[in-house]
């Protein structure tokens, strides 16, 4: 019957972790509990319940992933039914506030922790003979558009009302989201099964994006050779934003159109091109020293060329549209911020261990595509011994 | 009729939903008498009442089928730890389901050699 000795229902269960891994705080679950389902729950035991079942997908997603990396290296690659035509995996990290756990009530120790967070999608897209957008999109050359994305721009000139074409892009269908607070060891491990779950290394196209941070591209070195590695077109531009602001500090307009420049020369995928002009404004100063202050424009300078360089092989925008690529790690940013709204926040801290793993399992299964809370609830095995007593239970006769 | 009521009238049969209108017609007699509600009554009220209707049949369901799934435990079974052969009893307890507390009646084998019951409701 795939009962235990819970006192909810399987169903009960999964509706009471789902409200947990979805609302704002356990006690708005608890209410929001009790007004759908009619039922009076503890915000304690939603708490309960949810890191249980997180538990649970953590445990469940590890041996799966053991034996992942345990299987022949001779073993078939998986194939997707239907194949799939782009497979597009995104990595990204996130922060959460933590507490160090077994201490009793209240926070003990709050620090901060990086969870990780990847995203598997399942794509469409053309491929095409020729740059099917050589020109910057205007989301991107306008300063009104942009100052969403970057500060200190200069004041923007009247409202831009123009809709950049971009039906050449990809488009997302089916989404699987991994989250955890592992270190990059094991969750690249993590992501390697879950795409092979999902039949992507037989995929016919498949890419991998990332933004600068160094253990994504060890990553994807490792666990996803096979794939195209994609720098996010958006992380070059704050670069290159922050480059310019610290070039031009006396006139804002001057450092915009430089920074435009910098992003048109990399959107064609000429980035040597813009480490050359880069590296002429260094050669007009003099060195950094070792005590040369962090905004200094010289250090900004050497910095952005650095990484420039080490990305340079990642930045070949022109080639990736033809080849119908994403360009931008924008479905990743926003499967951050899903993640965010339950777990980030001044007033939530989690426990640096279990009760942060488990959110971060729960809320991913809930925010992905398909069942997989109910796949899994519906699945797991009940215990066969223990049974809890009846709280108003008669005295026995003898 | 939408067609997800539709869809849902389609899983049974018609004496069946012949029954579940004759249940309907009964409850409304007994709750507002032969001329049917008054006037003043708000669809809110009806709504609570079907809605309780629902819960209190899905209970019965629940329970009744429960039961009967229970019956087929009538055979002893070896218990996983020593592998004697245990004679079942019925452990009675409450499990909170999404329409209510069903009196769940689970075939219970107690394992005197081990102390210990085993519950094959589990598998």
């Amino acid at each position: 019957m795939g009962i235990d000795g819970d006192r909810y229902s399987p169903a009960v269960i999964e509706r009471i972790t789902a409200t947990g891994g979805a609302s704002t705080s356990f006690r708005i679950a608890a209410k929001v509990i009790e007004l759908l389902m009619d039922l009076k729950v503890a915000p304690r035991t939603v708490n309960n319940k949810t890191k249980n079942i997180g538990l649970e997908l953590k445990a469940s997603r590890d041996k799966r992933t053991d034996a992942h990396c345990r299987r022949p290296i001779t073993a078939e690659r998986n194939v997707a039914q239907p194949a799939v035509a782009l497979a597009a995996v995104q990595v990204d990290g996130g922060r959460m506030q933590t507490r160090t756990a077994g201490r009793g009530p209240g926070v003990h120790d709050p620090h901060w922790r990086e969870n990780k967070n990847a995203g598997f999608y399942r794509m469409r897209g053309d491929c095409f003979d020729d740059d099917p957008h050589p020109e910057l999109p205007s989301c991107f050359s306008s300063k009104k558009q942009m100052q969403s994305l970057l500060s200190g721009l200069p004041e923007s000139e009247a409202v831009d009302n123009e809709k950049p074409d971009l039906s050449w892009r990809p488009e997302s269908l089916v989404r699987t989201c991994v989250a955890s607070m592992g270190d990059s060891e094991r969750f690249g491990e993590l992501m390697s099964a879950e795409a092979e779950q999902r039949g992507f290394y037989s995929a016919e196209r498949r890419a991998f994006l990332g933004d600068g941070l160094k253990y994504n591209w060890s990553i994807q070195q490792k666990h996803f050779d096979s794939f195209t590695p994609i720098l996010d077109f958006i992380h070059p531009i704050e670069r290159l934003h922050e480059t310019a602001k610290v070039l031009y500090r006396d006139d804002v307009q001057a450092g915009w159109e430089a920074c435009l420049k910098w992003i048109e020369l990399c959107w064609q995928g000429d980035v040597e091109e813009v480490i050359g002009q880069l590296e002429a404004e260094q050669l007009e100063l003099e060195p950094p020293s070792e005590d040369t202050a962090e905004d200094d424009p010289r250090v900004k300078l050497a910095e952005t060329i650095g990484y420039l360089r080490g990305n340079v092989s990642r930045m070949d925008y022109p080639s990736y549209r033809r080849g119908g690529l994403p360009t931008s790690s924008c479905l990743i940013e926003s499967q951050v911020k899903e993640m965010n709204h339950r777990i980030k926040g001044s007033e939530k801290f989690w426990d640096d261990g279990d009760g942060g793993e488990a959110i971060n399992h729960v809320r991913a299964a809930l925010i992905s595509d398909g069942d997989q809370l109910h796949d899994h609830i519906s699945s797991r095995p009940g215990t066969p011994y223990t049974r809890p007593a009846r709280k108003n239970r008669q005295p026995a006769l003898t | 009729m939408s067609k997800a009521v539709e869809a849902r009238r389609a899983k049974f049969s018609p004496e069946v939903l012949a029954k579940m209108q004759e249940l309907g017609r009964m409850i409304s007699a007994e709750k507002y008498g032969p001329d049917g509600p008054p006037i003043k009554t708000t669809w809110a009220e009806i709504e609570d009442a079907g809605h309780e209707i629902g819960k209190l049949v899905a209970t019965e369901y629940d329970q009744l089928v429960q039961r009967q799934h229970a019956e087929k435990y009538d055979d002893a079974r070896c218990c996983p730890q020593c592998g004697k052969a245990v004679r079942p009893s019925v452990k009675h307890r409450d499990l909170i389901t999404r329409d209510g507390t069903s009196d769940l009646s689970e075939p219970e084998f107690r394992c005197i050699a081990c102390e210990r019951s085993f519950f094959p409701s589990a598998d």
